[in-house]
């Protein structure tokens, strides 16, 4: 009979110990519980080992499902294709949704718009930028460090103010002044592009210049639409970075607030609060010298804007008409 | 009842004698238990009960019986997904991080130990265990870590490393 080990002795001498199992010995369901605990680069290097992981780590079980949810609820906009196919093939799901963000960056439909029967959809936050002149920042909110003013865009081509202050019910409004919405593929200045890619909003009746659609340089899979004299992003923008000017060293130069803080904490020099607002570092939607629409470029159409024109001509023959109209502007 | 034993034989026939308590850990010691319970005989409250264990060697029960103790004196952090670091220093206390530092044969053995006691709390570190080792490791450091044969075709790298960078810009 063997003898009985109590707890007063228990020991264990791993150099003498020789296994019952490897890895590849244990059974599909533990494996899979470990690769769970795998983040996406460690569970696509271990599926390279061989075939058998290879298909293992395919599987909804090694954890995609969750590496998808993981990943998206980071994310603006997720392709509802891939929002599809989570459940049916994770894996697939989020290669879809990355190659979506990363490939995709003009809006569809039903991501520009929003729906005031669900309240579901897109709001919209605007800045004007400082090519617009003190005349329309001195009236932006964001100017004065707060948040930005918010829009919504309606099927019907409608764009409506959205005020959130109770958000139990937020409202729409209609702006003080009408505005209306279409997309179009080839505006006068820029080179033609999908559908979705451009946005013309005609304010009071005016077409203003043409607001261009790109991916947020963020990251976080939501959209922007600049023009040259105006921000719009599919989420919210934080408020205005403080300015302050830091007098260190030979020249002074304006800083951004939560930056100096940080650079002085730092260094153990002071120690202040972070900014309560403050965005990642160098983020470019604060900063307009890293926006990409300029006046340089769309040029033409700011031009015609500000000589009064009520429509904004369009389509490949647009430059052609300008030039033979206002040749040698 | 807080004082009665529980023997547990390892796969050798080796005998540990274990508070009742710290076995009920294990569902499958719980399990054996409650099929006994529809029994009411006296006598059975003072009978020690024996629960072999075919698939569990002797030097893996005495770390799961070691796992058990402790946990009586301070219950492991729950582990859960996502992790929030990905060092077990700090997902676990320290007791627990340290008690998988073992060697990785002995380490396998306790994931499928604590898979046949079922020993959720166990399991959830030694799984976690594991997948630190695989963390961070290229496809060919795995292959010698494990001992794993390579077979996947060069296509299939080439798709996998594809897979890899879209998962890395994501």
């Amino acid at each position: 009979m063997a003898a009985s080990v109590t707890l007063s002795n228990l020991s264990c001498d791993d150099n003498e110990y020789s296994s019952t199992f490897t890895l590849s010995q244990l059974p599909e369901e533990l494996l899979f519980r470990t690769f769970s605990f795998l983040d996406v680069i460690s569970l696509i290097d271990m599926g390279m080992t061989n075939h058998y992981y290879h298909a293992l780590c395919q599987r909804n079980q090694a954890g995609w499902t969750n590496l998808c949810l993981q990943l998206w609820k980071t994310k603006i906009h997720v392709a509802p294709a891939a929002r599809s196919l989570v459940q049916e093939h994770a894996l697939a799901a989020y290669r879809l949704a990355c190659a979506d963000a990363t490939q995709r960056s003009y809006v569809t439909k039903p991501e520009f718009c929003y729906n005031p029967d669900t309240h579901q959809g897109t709001v919209w936050s605007f800045r004007f930028k400082e090519s617009a002149g003190t005349d329309w920042t001195s009236v932006d909110p964001w100017y004065r460090g707060l948040p930005c003013r918010q829009m919504v865009f309606l099927e019907s081509g409608k764009g409506m103010q959205y005020v959130n202050d109770d958000e139990d019910s937020p409202r729409l409004l209609d702006p003080p002044v009408p505005i209306a919405w279409r997309f179009l593929t080839r505006p006068m200045d820029l080179p033609e592009r999908p559908l979705g890619s451009y946005v013309r909003f005609t304010v009071a009746g005016r077409d203003v210049p043409t607001y261009s659609v790109r991916r947020s340089p963020n990251g976080n899979w939501g959209f922007v639409m600049e023009s040259c004299w105006g921000l719009y992003a599919s989420y919210p923008l934080p408020p205005r970075r403080k300015k302050i000017l830091r007098r260190a060293g030979e020249e002074p130069t304006w800083v951004h607030a939560d930056e100096e803080d940080w650079t002085c904490w730092r260094n153990k020099r002071i120690r202040t609060r972070r900014h309560l607002h403050a965005t990642l570092p160098h983020d470019p939607l604060q900063d307009d010298s890293q926006l990409l629409i300029t006046n340089e470029i769309q040029w033409r159409e700011a031009f015609l804007y500000n000589v009064g024109a009520r429509v904004l001509p369009e389509g490949d023959q647009a430059i052609d008409e300008f030039d033979r109209a206002w040749g040698g502007v | 009842m807080e004082d009665a034993i529980v023997k547990l034989t390892s796969k050798e026939g080796e005998t540990f004698d274990v508070p009742r308590k710290v076995a009920m850990m294990s569902k499958l010691v719980k399990d054996t238990f409650s099929d006994d319970d529809d029994e009411d005989d006296e006598e059975d409250e003072t009978e020690v009960k024996e629960v072999p264990l075919p698939n569990v060697t002797a030097p893996v029960l005495k770390k799961v019986i070691e796992y058990c103790t402790h946990y009586q004196e301070e219950e492991m952090t729950p582990i859960q997904t996502p992790l929030k670091s990905g060092t077990l220093d700090e997902l676990v206390q320290a007791w627990y991080a340290n008690f998988v530092k073992v060697d990785r044969n002995m380490l396998f053995d306790l994931v499928a130990a604590a898979n046949f006691m079922d020993i959720k709390p166990l399991l959830d570190l030694t799984c976690l265990a594991v997948s630190i080792l695989i963390k961070g490791k290229s496809a060919q450091e795995l292959r010698q870590m494990f001992n794993i044969s390579a077979e996947l075709s060069p296509e299939e790298q080439a798709e996998a490393q594809r897979e890899n960078a879209a998962a890395e810009s994501s």
